[in-house]
């Protein structure tokens, strides 16, 4: 054979393995590429919908109420497919099939959470034939997309007696304990807080003050910023600020005059309205306004936290201090005890007492037994049921749908914030299916009160006021050396802009901030809020312990060199408000749904 | 005289045809992969910063060994808008999702590094930017071999590159 002979033979050969592999990787860049732009568009739609969620939620003074969630969620989802839908129209999806590719939409709450996901919609018939399920349907499918009952973060326990009892988690150290107890107790039903009650001291309760961890509770005066509509013909509005207090979880104003001065009845009760739709709503209720005399405006809701807390605490541990999680119920039967299988729950607490709050486990802090079980507790409980719905999604398509593995550290932002997870499926690309979800977490809402989510008001000689994190190093210094001087704080979600339409036309919206008061702007501290350091842990602050940079720790390498030692005075002054407020700030939470013994 | 030039010229072309041709379609091709781990690498980077809200030591080195690991070696810039609500909050009217009415400063690689350096992560807040990109700086060896044909020259003469950029969706925690 000749040279020329083999030279043809070989780009015979070699040609078409080249396109081959060629045509091949291509495919695969194009899977890849295409996997990475439905990444991006799922997790953008699902930041939208998150954002849809908070700003319903802190626009609405309604949002906390049951039905008003629902509402907001269902806002946020149908979000979440408008924009997923307008990044995926480069891809060539038919927009109304979109719904088909998500088996399932979880949303977690403050003490429970809904899946979004298809249903049978079904209804049984009563009367002769009783129980006959009859199959309603629509667009020739029974089934239909919509969000399933809420489910809340529960567990149940079997007590030495034999007795099971139900406990209900929540994002933070609430619980709620019902069951039949047994003996004298009999059955139960009780809410609180758990926190360590050998911190609680000095209760005094005519003054309404008692000591936390070495902090003095005090009543407390606190005001807002608002604007209210006077008259709604003429849509005149009135820009004050006004003190308030909470009763039964919602905000009461004390009405005021042009002049600042405070109103009252010539009884010496205070005049008081609630801010319904931005106008003032006045309070008739005779039990309400003598509350508002009595505590004379000053909230005692911090006082009233650790001291219930305290009580409540003191009869779990006497209830339920020696369950460890051995005698947790396996969700499946919900029967039997998981005993000594340590791998069921994802955190192993071992022979810990979960419910015997003391300083060694305080339900406060994030490394305590209780929270590990507790998160492990709702991990269970949220895997168990997302698994389910999923497989048993039921669509046109014909993929076979599974719940994806999330890992530790996903599942940590999920169990810790209002979160939003949304799962994608059955997609082609390429030669293979795409199958991913996002995680996407909020923290500034109105929905749980986590230790981050309070912010310190600092003003300086000038009455110039800022809002700092609790760690932020610019404001302990500044009050170390006289600077700057405490001027109280609040959650995340008063320092987020509030919207009023006061008509037709949205150009005529007004908007304020809550904190904004005297007339003054309110700014963010550029070290902590608009760069996001915080300098000292939040934990450390919560636990009274001396603060130490964060490259100075040990852990991080540092020498472990002590900034501000756990008996200075700016950080005792700081310390209690934060406290403070954020035992106010839990106590004052509206829990549509939690609360089952009022 | 004449068959020897034409079997010169035929053992030229025998050698393009037969290792060179082969030799820069492989190159490509691993050019191409290269190009897409950078940018699947780059994506997942941004997107871990973007749900967590900082940027640790931990996920910048994992994802240099990741791009790294292409044989390349690499020219990242990482730029860092941080949202400054204050502006627009003096004055009640201004609307604070429109561009415009916010201010953004700007934090470079450099910076970027030092600070990862010093702390070990940057936190950042919802509604910050984060950009990051891969260039590049080394000649792969489909570009030494196209140079062998035609030249390319000039500053930007990157063959894999990988960019991506988000907005941050949640306050990142500053505790333990």
């Amino acid at each position: 054979m000749k040279l020329q002979h083999i030279a043809v033979m070989f780009i015979l050969i070699i040609v078409p393995i080249s396109m081959v592999m060629a045509s091949y990787i291509q495919n695969q860049i194009d899977a890849i590429t295409l996997q990475i732009a439905y990444d991006s568009s799922l997790i953008n739609a699902t930041y939208d919908a998150i954002k849809a969620f908070q700003l319903n939620t802190t626009n609405n003074k309604y949002s906390s109420i049951s039905d008003s969630k629902i509402r907001d969620i269902e806002a946020s989802i149908s979000t979440f497919y408008n924009s997923l839908n307008t990044s995926m129209a480069d891809y060539s999806q038919a927009s109304t099939d979109l719904e088909g590719y998500v088996p399932a939409i979880l949303f977690t709450l403050y003490d429970g959470y809904y899946i979004y996901s298809s249903y049978d919609n079904v209804y049984s018939t009563t009367g002769e034939g009783e129980d006959e399920k009859v199959q309603i349907t629509l667009n020739g499918n029974n089934y239909q997309n919509g969000l399933k009952p809420f489910v809340y973060y529960s567990a149940k326990y079997k007590l030495n007696n034999g007795n099971i009892i139900v406990v209900n988690y929540t994002l933070d150290n609430e619980i709620t304990v019902y069951g039949d107890f047994g003996g004298a107790e009999g059955y139960v039903t009780k809410s609180g807080y758990l926190i360590n009650p050998d911190y609680v001291q000095n209760i005094n309760t005519s003054a309404k003050t008692l000591t936390y961890n070495g902090v003095l509770i005090e009543p407390e005066r606190l005001s807002e910023h608002l604007i209210t509509i006077e008259n709604q013909e003429l849509g005149t509005t009135k820009e004050d600020d006004y003190i308030y207090i909470f009763y039964q979880n919602e905000k009461i104003y004390q009405d005021q005059d042009d002049s600042g001065n405070l109103l009252y009845y010539t009884d010496g009760t205070p005049v008081i309205f609630w801010y319904d739709n931005y106008m003032k709503t006045y309070v008739n209720d005779p039990e309400i306004r003598n509350y508002a005399r009595e505590c004379n405006m000053m909230s005692t809701s911090a006082y009233d936290y650790y001291n219930e807390a305290k009580e409540f605490s003191e009869w779990v541990i006497a209830n339920l201090g020696n369950i460890t999680q051995e005698d947790t119920l396996r969700i499946e039967d919900g029967t039997t005890p998981i005993g000594n299988d340590n791998t069921y729950l994802s955190e192993n607490t071992g022979t810990e007492r979960i419910f015997s709050a003391s300083a060694t486990n305080d339900p406060m802090l994030s490394e305590s037994a209780f929270n590990n079980h507790r998160l492990a507790i709702i991990r269970k409980s949220i895997e168990t049921n997302l698994n389910t719905v999923i497989s048993n999604y039921r669509t046109t398509t014909l993929y076979d749908y599974a719940m994806p593995v999330i890992s530790n550290d996903e599942w940590y932002k999920v169990l810790n914030n209002i979160s939003m997870v949304t799962f994608m499926q059955g997609m082609t690309i390429g030669y293979r299916y795409y199958n991913n979800y996002a995680i996407i977490t909020n923290n500034v809402n109105k929905e749980v009160v986590k230790p981050e989510n309070i912010y310190i008001i600092a003003e300086d000689g000038t009455n110039n006021r800022e809002y700092h994190q609790p760690g932020c190093k610019v404001l302990l210094e500044g009050l170390n050396n006289g600077t700057l001087t405490i001027n109280g704080a609040y959650p995340i979600a008063s320092f987020q802009r509030q919207s009023i339409r006061i008509s037709e036309n949205s150009e005529d919206d007004l908007n304020f901030y809550l904190q904004a008061r005297d007339g003054k702007t309110l700014t963010g501290c550029y070290n902590c809020i608009v760069n996001a350091t915080a300098d000292y842990d939040i934990y450390d602050i919560l636990e009274g312990d001396s603060l130490i940079d964060y490259y100075n720790k040990i852990e991080n390498g540092g020498t472990g060199e002590i900034s501000f030692r756990n008996t200075n005075s700016a950080y005792q002054d700081l310390r209690r408000s934060y406290l403070t407020a954020l035992a106010r700030e839990r106590y004052d939470l509206y829990k549509s749904n939690f609360d089952l013994s009022r | 005289m004449g068959d020897s030039l034409i079997t010169v010229v035929a053992i030229f072309l025998a050698a393009i045809l037969m290792f060179i041709f082969p030799l820069m379609s492989l190159a490509e091709r691993t050019d191409d992969i290269s190009q897409l781990a950078v940018q699947t690498a780059t994506t997942e980077f941004v997107d871990t910063v973007r749900t967590t809200g900082k940027m640790t030591i931990e996920d910048y080195d994992q994802y240099l060994s990741e791009i790294s690991s292409t044989g390349n070696s690499f020219d990242i810039e990482i730029l860092i808008q941080q949202l400054d609500e204050n502006p627009g909050k003096k004055t009640t009217q201004a609307e604070a999702t429109k561009i415009g009415e916010n201010l953004y400063y700007n934090i470079y690689t450099t910076q970027v590094l030092e600070q990862l350096d010093t702390n070990g992560r940057i936190t950042l807040k919802e509604g910050d930017i984060v950009t990051v990109t891969a260039k590049n700086t080394n000649q792969t060896i489909s570009q030494m071999l196209r140079n062998f044909f035609y030249m390319i020259s000039g500053n930007d003469s990157y063959q894999i590159a990988g960019q991506h950029t988000a907005v941050v969706s949640v306050n990142g925690s500053t505790s333990r």
